[in-house]
């Protein structure tokens, strides 16, 4: 199915490693790895998701593939350009396309600037359109395309609520005719109804618009909702990736399957078995040896402690990495 | 059912603020039984946690006050208490677990000591004794090395392991009811089932009633036996755990019950949402609080606020289309989208 699908951004062996100064005066830096050798190909039109405990490195994957933090080594291709190549004009047009929304809509809006002029900065930015008059008709434009009241142009970020300031980092990140939005827990600070509004809103414009969303979460209802394939991260790897609907029937890895068992139950009615993996996620700092996942697991064999098994196809375009399938 | 341990009647907690009076708690009635496991949901600011702290009495002096309603803990009337009685009341009687465990530990003070000085206020015991009772709690909790860990400071710790000596910490006294507010919203979800499973042990053990704040359906079918949904400061459905899943009568019960995304759903289409936002608390009280998002709103809910009524035995539910003689179906009357 996903073969006829046009590859619009190839990740390659993403690597993202954070220097930490040593305490010690001439210390030599510890190496934090955040991201390790991580390469996906997102299709065209398809909602990625990307699921992970806190400190797995997933919003390290968002931020690096817009150029927030600088990879270490890697590449990510788009539209057949090496995105880490390009430099000046070439880059701005390049993030034109690729657009990002944030968790906390509290903080990544400037407060001092009214909900219009926050919509309309990006488009001033990238001098997409120089006519003011037209400017200000795609701001309202934009405001009713993600349901905001159009009265409330004038309005300051503290005036809205914690959905509606979402609504308006998506207005910012349409405003460029993106392709791509990567959506970093854009719905973890909000409240289960709003959340579900904020989601189907994402639905319609992907609809609409053709968009590829990379979606990140924590939660794996909403991420179940919103993707056509999942990947799962633990400490800076992906472990397993495949359609959304195999995650749930046919888990593979086990902590795939230690993450899902941890899930609280849909109904008071269910009862289930539950993985309870012993202990706290190890440190990413300092070099890895073995599986990331073997002190906790509960099928680690000998190898598991010596080799970090690599992502390899379990069939379907099921992947995993984890050598119980090899 | 056993006796009632905690009581609570038609509590009112308003808030005095420049802007007005918010009417965080606005008639809020329930009660907890010895061993029993009781959960409160509802959305951000519509009162859950404003009600533990009116338990505790540990609201923001000045501005935040109980104006009505009664408190009761086994026979002693909460609200009457002095203030020495409510050093004793708070810690021995009632335990709380906030949300975030980072920042309900102080950052300076070592782990033995934030939890021997505790146990020394409460019970009458030697430093020696207290120390050996904290080792002892945090060993309960399952926190490994435990002698090694009294000596570090919170920030040498994960959330998931502040979180177990915070618990440890309320468990030392031997509480009659633990009050757990979002003690799992700021962890990982398989630190949370961790953590709950812990919860769940020491009530075994322990025999204690648990109050449980959150706004995770999930957590609460996992947890609890009966539930209190709240809205805007009231009480909208009160009833045990498994006949709100499969009887739930309030309307905005089904509406979010309806928006939370669900493993199991087989369609990726539009997840049914209440339209709106929650109301300004500083205007509510004059009618029912969810008439402007409600479907099967009438007349009558702009007009009064309706009194939450006994539809079936053990269930109580704060609706004027829902009562004993009048009972609405969801959907029914409803225009198709």
């Amino acid at each position: 199915m996903s073969n006829e699908k046009k590859v619009l951004m190839k990740i390659e062996h993403l690597t993202k490693e954070f220097e930490i100064k040593s305490k010690k005066l001439g210390g030599k830096p510890q190496i934090l790895h955040a991201l390790n050798d991580v390469s996906v190909d997102i299709y065209e039109g398809e909602t990625l998701g990307v699921i992970g405990e806190s400190g797995c490195g997933k919003s390290t994957f968002g931020r690096t593939l817009i150029q927030l933090h600088k990879a270490t080594a890697g590449s990510v291709t788009f539209d057949g350009k090496d995105l880490f190549s390009l430099k000046g004009a070439e880059l701005k047009k390049a993030k034109k396309d690729v657009q990002m929304v944030f968790q906390d809509p509290y903080s990544s809006l400037d407060p001092r600037k009214t909900a219009g002029k926050l919509i309309e900065e990006p488009l001033i930015v990238h001098n997409l359109i120089s006519d003011k008059n037209e400017r200000e008709k795609r701001v309202l434009e934009l405001m009713r395309e993600v349901g905001l009241d159009i009265q409330h142009v004038h309005r300051f970020p503290h005036e809205f609520s914690g959905g509606q300031r979402q609504r308006i980092n998506v207005a910012r990140a349409l405003s460029m005719n993106p392709k791509v939005i990567v959506c970093d827990e854009p719905v973890s600070a909000l409240d289960v109804s709003i959340q579900a509004q904020v989601l189907n809103l994402f639905n319609r414009l992907q609809q609409q618009y053709n968009l590829t969303y990379i979606f990140i979460s924590h939660d794996l209802g909403v991420i179940k909702h919103v993707s056509d394939r999942i990947a799962i991260m633990y400490l800076g790897r992906i472990v397993e990736l495949c359609e959304a609907d195999a995650i749930y029937e046919n888990p593979l890895h086990p902590y795939t399957k230690a993450l899902l068992s941890a899930i609280p139950p849909a109904s008071p009615f269910a009862k289930k078995e539950r993985i309870v993996l012993k202990g706290d996620i190890p440190s990413p700092i300092g070099d890895q040896i073995g599986c990331p996942l073997a002190g906790r697991c509960p099928n680690c064999m000998e190898k598991c402690k010596k080799e970090i098994p690599k992502l390899k196809d379990a069939g379907d375009g099921h992947q995993v990495a984890c050598f119980l399938y090899e | 059912m056993s006796e009632n341990i905690l009581t609570v009647k038609d509590l009112k907690t308003y808030f005095y603020t420049a802007s007005g009076v918010a009417k965080a708690v606005d008639g809020v009635s329930f009660n907890i039984a010895k061993g029993e496991t009781m959960g409160i949901v509802g959305e951000s600011g519509s009162g859950k946690s404003v009600t533990s702290s009116s338990i505790i009495r540990l609201l923001p002096p000045r501005t935040g006050k109980i104006v009505g309603g009664s408190i009761e803990f086994e026979g002693k009337d909460v609200l009457a208490l002095s203030k020495k009685e409510l050093n004793d009341f708070r810690g021995k009687d009632i335990a709380v677990i906030f949300q975030d465990p980072m920042t309900s530990l102080d950052p300076v003070f070592k782990i033995g000591k934030q939890m021997t000085e505790m146990i020394m206020e409460h019970q009458n015991v030697t430093k020696d004794e207290a120390w050996k009772m904290a080792v002892e709690a945090l060993n309960k909790v399952g926190i490994p090395e435990p002698e090694k860990r009294m000596n570090s400071y919170p920030y040498e710790l994960s959330g998931g392991m502040c979180q177990r000596v915070i618990i440890a910490m309320a468990v030392c006294c031997k509480p009659k009811l633990i009050i757990a507010d979002e003690p799992t919203t700021a962890l990982d979800v398989t630190v949370q089932a961790q953590v709950l499973e812990l919860l769940k042990e020491l009530q075994r053990d322990m025999d204690t009633a648990i109050l449980l704040i959150t706004h995770n359906l999930g957590v609460v079918w996992e947890m609890c036996d009966k539930v209190m949904v709240m809205y805007a400061g009231n009480t909208v459905e009160f009833t045990d755990t498994k006949t709100l899943y499969s009887n739930p009568c309030h309307p905005y019960t089904w509406g979010l019950l309806d928006s939370m995304p669900k493993l199991s759903d087989e369609s990726k289409g539009e997840l049914k949402t209440i339209p709106g936002t929650p109301p300004d608390l500083r205007l509510t009280g004059k009618c029912c609080n969810f008439y402007n998002r409600c479907p099967y709103v009438t007349e009558a809910c702009t007009q009064s606020v309706p009194p939450l009524v006994e539809v079936e035995p053990g269930h109580f539910v704060a609706c004027h289309r829902q009562n004993l003689t009048n009972k609405l179906e969801k959907g029914e009357g409803l225009k198709d989208e």
